[in-house]
């Protein structure tokens, strides 16, 4: 990582480690948006790291996600950088992302605060499709509250009238992987509030980390952190080259699956304190089991990437689970030639 | 906290990988009833193929055969061998572990006299751990090894060697001293000779029939001075090193590759809405445990400590290996045949041994518990 990457990602982290706190969260929830920190984002420039003339790394939306999962940073983070980028520019005026079937129906997370939308139609591609998708701009007319669910913070049902229309490249592997990253964040601070809890909490004259039981369920609870970890890790070390669509759903497939395992040993883990709004546990494990829904579940994304197996066939499953959706031969060689990152 | 680094292989790393490729695409002979198990298939005559191409032992200095390669391309070697179902049993253990182990603690002529033919793919050896009465407490071995005259007589019983019927040597551990307030005091190792008359190794069959273990019984069994490895007490610290390495690899989550394959052959034509999920989430697992794998190995290069990476890799590997039969016999019809159902039941066959060999379950899940810090 280098200087600039770096430099980003601790002035990010120091900003959501002043503001972001359970009290904020809870404020959000209620409706009140989160007005301080998000011009303290702004005034840093970190909704603009996708700026071309910047020459930072394509990823880095994607690292600032993961952070920004690891405080359950309140804010609709992910749609306002992505939209940047497939703007290819700063909008003019605030832009977020939203799916809906049409432009008098799009849902997007703290609606009311933006004028412009960028819709996006479908979650997951069709069978045997790419995840190219063609997003309309649509200037908001209407807003109108829409039913929470597990929001924990403002969601709006969108209208407005078409403006243009943009073709975004894999937008909806963008998509997929913005969740696996805000997840993959989220799951780290969750295994660590266990780990604290267990060292803390005493039963029985002892902590509740010298019970096998509770060993055990917090082992099985870390695995599955790791391996989300490691699917969305690869999934970004891969963005851009051949084959990272298949590595997007990968990592949205297996961060889906660990947020649901995960949440429910925490929980098993914190018993009834941890059932309470008053503690903060629920403010991570709500935002996965809401995550792991958006933009594609597990089983619609495991479709598509059976699909994409299928098309393969037997003889090259192997190859297929070395390199994705990266075509075999010359393009392979030629980047194991000049020594260029491999997905 | 969890350290696992992603990882993008060195060119080296995939140039040595089409060379693996092509290599097993001319001797797809070997290739006959694949089985990505990795004790199942056992033929000394494609094991002294690898050994002539430098495949075995790679990381190894020259001087006793290896080639001097990194983790990271032994790594490569072995995953598409294993999940080509290419028949590596017989040398598996002398090259994952039995070498490490010799070039850490072993005498200068134990190296010159070992190595060069485990780098061949000629010499085989078996690990002489487990007995009747240890298997997850391996502390508890009683095993013993009396200093007598030049030499050691050994007397007790190890178990589930895996091998011994056919393999050359057995690394034993034994008690040679009091264990001491750690319990870990007092053992040792030594290079049995597996083929001499005072070993005597008995066969067991696991439940699917097959007879790929073994019962040894030493019966004042006599074996050399300089067959001791390393020094006398330092046996505790050698297992566990070890242990790394034979808890590390991707054998720990390719047991049941095949089934995948296969189900991808039948399904092809005509796949299920339930088939393609699957396939997908199937898929997904296997590319992120092979992330994970490589990234520990990436770690070993590094000369890192991974055995908590390690131990997190073999549950989550061993766990999937034995749901993914469990969620493919489901995807097909009950009456389905063919290489799947071949595949499905030599799976089902060695499914329970998945989550027992080189550490149980619940061994490991206590290891990743203390090494996030719980115990």
């Amino acid at each position: 990582m280098d200087m600039s990457e770096r430099l980003v990602l601790d002035t990010a982290e120091r900003i959501f480690r002043e503001h972001v706190t359970p009290a904020l969260r809870e404020r959000a929830a209620a409706g009140e948006f989160p007005q301080a920190l998000w011009s303290a984002l702004e005034a840093q420039g970190l909704f603009a790291v996708t700026d071309p003339e910047l020459g930072l790394p394509a990823a880095l939306p994607f690292e600032l996600l993961k952070l920004a999962g690891r405080f359950a940073v309140p804010l609709p983070l992910a749609e306002t950088l992505l939209a940047t980028r497939w703007l290819e520019a700063t909008p003019a005026e605030p832009t977020t992302i939203g799916l809906g079937p049409s432009a008098g129906a799009v849902l997007a997370p703290w609606g009311q605060q933006f004028t412009a939308v960028l819709r996006v139609s479908q979650p997951v591609p069709e069978a045997a499709a790419g995840t190219t998708d063609r997003i309309e701009r649509i200037g908001v007319t209407a807003t109108v509250p829409a039913e929470h669910g597990l929001a924990l913070e403002p969601l709006s049902t969108v209208e407005g009238r078409v403006q243009d229309e943009l073709v975004v490249p894999d937008a909806c592997a963008e998509l997929a992987l913005s969740r696996a990253a805000l997840m993959s964040g989220a799951l780290e601070t969750v295994l660590e509030l266990a780990l604290r809890y267990a060292s803390e909490r005493e039963q029985f004259g002892r902590p509740l980390s010298r019970f096998q039981a509770i060993q055990h369920q917090i082992a099985v609870l870390a695995a599955e952190v790791a391996a989300a970890q490691m699917a969305t890790a690869g999934a970004i070390a891969a963005f851009g080259a051949p084959g990272w669509p298949e590595a997007a759903a990968a990592a949205k497939i297996r961060a889906g699956e660990a947020a649901g395992i995960v949440s429910e040993l925490a929980h098993q883990v914190h018993g009834a304190m941890g059932y309470t709004r008053e503690h903060e546990l629920h403010q991570f494990t709500l935002r996965l089991l809401r995550w792991r829904d958006e933009y594609g579940h597990e089983a619609e994304w495991q479709r598509w990437l059976g699909d994409r197996l299928l098309d393969r066939g037997a003889e090259q499953c192997w190859a297929f689970i070395t390199d994705g959706g990266a075509a075999a031969g010359s393009e392979q060689n030629h980047r194991a030639a000049t020594g260029t990152q491999e997905p | 906290m969890l350290n696992f680094p992603a990882t993008a292989l060195p060119p080296e790393a995939l140039t040595l990988r089409s060379e693996v490729r092509a290599f097993l695409d001319q001797h797809r002979a070997f290739l006959e009833r694949p089985n990505s198990d990795f004790t199942t298939g056992y033929e000394p005559e494609f094991s002294r193929l690898l050994g002539a191409r430098g495949w075995i032992g790679m990381t190894w200095p020259r001087a006793f055969g290896g080639a001097e390669r990194s983790y990271l391309e032994r790594y490569v070697v072995t995953e598409e061998l294993l999940a080509a179902g290419a028949p590596v049993a017989a040398h598996w253990i002398a090259d994952r572990q039995t070498g490490p182990l010799l070039l850490r603690f072993g005498s200068p002529d134990q190296q010159a006299r070992f190595l060069p033919g485990v780098a061949a793919g000629e010499s085989y050896f078996s690990i002489g751990m487990s007995e009747p009465g240890s298997g997850s407490d391996l502390a508890s071995v009683a095993t013993r090894a009396e200093q007598r005259g030049n030499g050691f007589v050994i007397n007790g019983t190890k178990l589930w060697s895996t091998g011994a019927h056919r393999n050359h040597y057995l690394v034993a551990l034994v008690r040679t001293g009091d264990a001491g307030p750690s319990r870990h005091e007092g053992l040792s190792q030594l290079i049995v000779d597996l083929r001499a008359d005072d070993v005597e190794i008995r066969p067991i069959r696991n439940m699917g029939g097959a007879a790929e273990f073994n019962e040894i019984v030493f019966a004042d069994t006599q074996v050399p001075a300089d067959r001791l490895v390393g020094t006398l007490g330092n046996g505790w610290q050698q297992v566990t090193s070890e242990l790394a390495f034979e808890r590390s690899g991707p054998e720990r989550f390719l047991s049941a590759f095949r089934v995948l394959v296969e189900l991808v052959r039948i399904a092809q034509r005509e796949p299920t809405l339930v088939q393609r999920q699957l396939l997908g989430r199937l898929a997904a697992h296997f590319m992120t445990l092979r992330r994970m794998s490589v990234a520990v190995a990436s770690l070993l290069t590094e000369n890192q400590d991974v055995a908590l990476e390690a131990a997190l890799v073999k549950e989550l590997g061993n766990n999937f290996e034995k749901a993914l039969p469990e969620a493919v016999r489901l995807a097909v019809a009950s009456d389905c045949g063919g290489a799947l159902r071949t595949a499905l039941n030599d799976t089902l066959l060695l499914a329970p041994a998945f989550t027992l060999r080189g550490g149980t379950r619940e061994i490991l899940r206590g290891v990743i518990a203390r090494g996030l810090g719980l115990r």
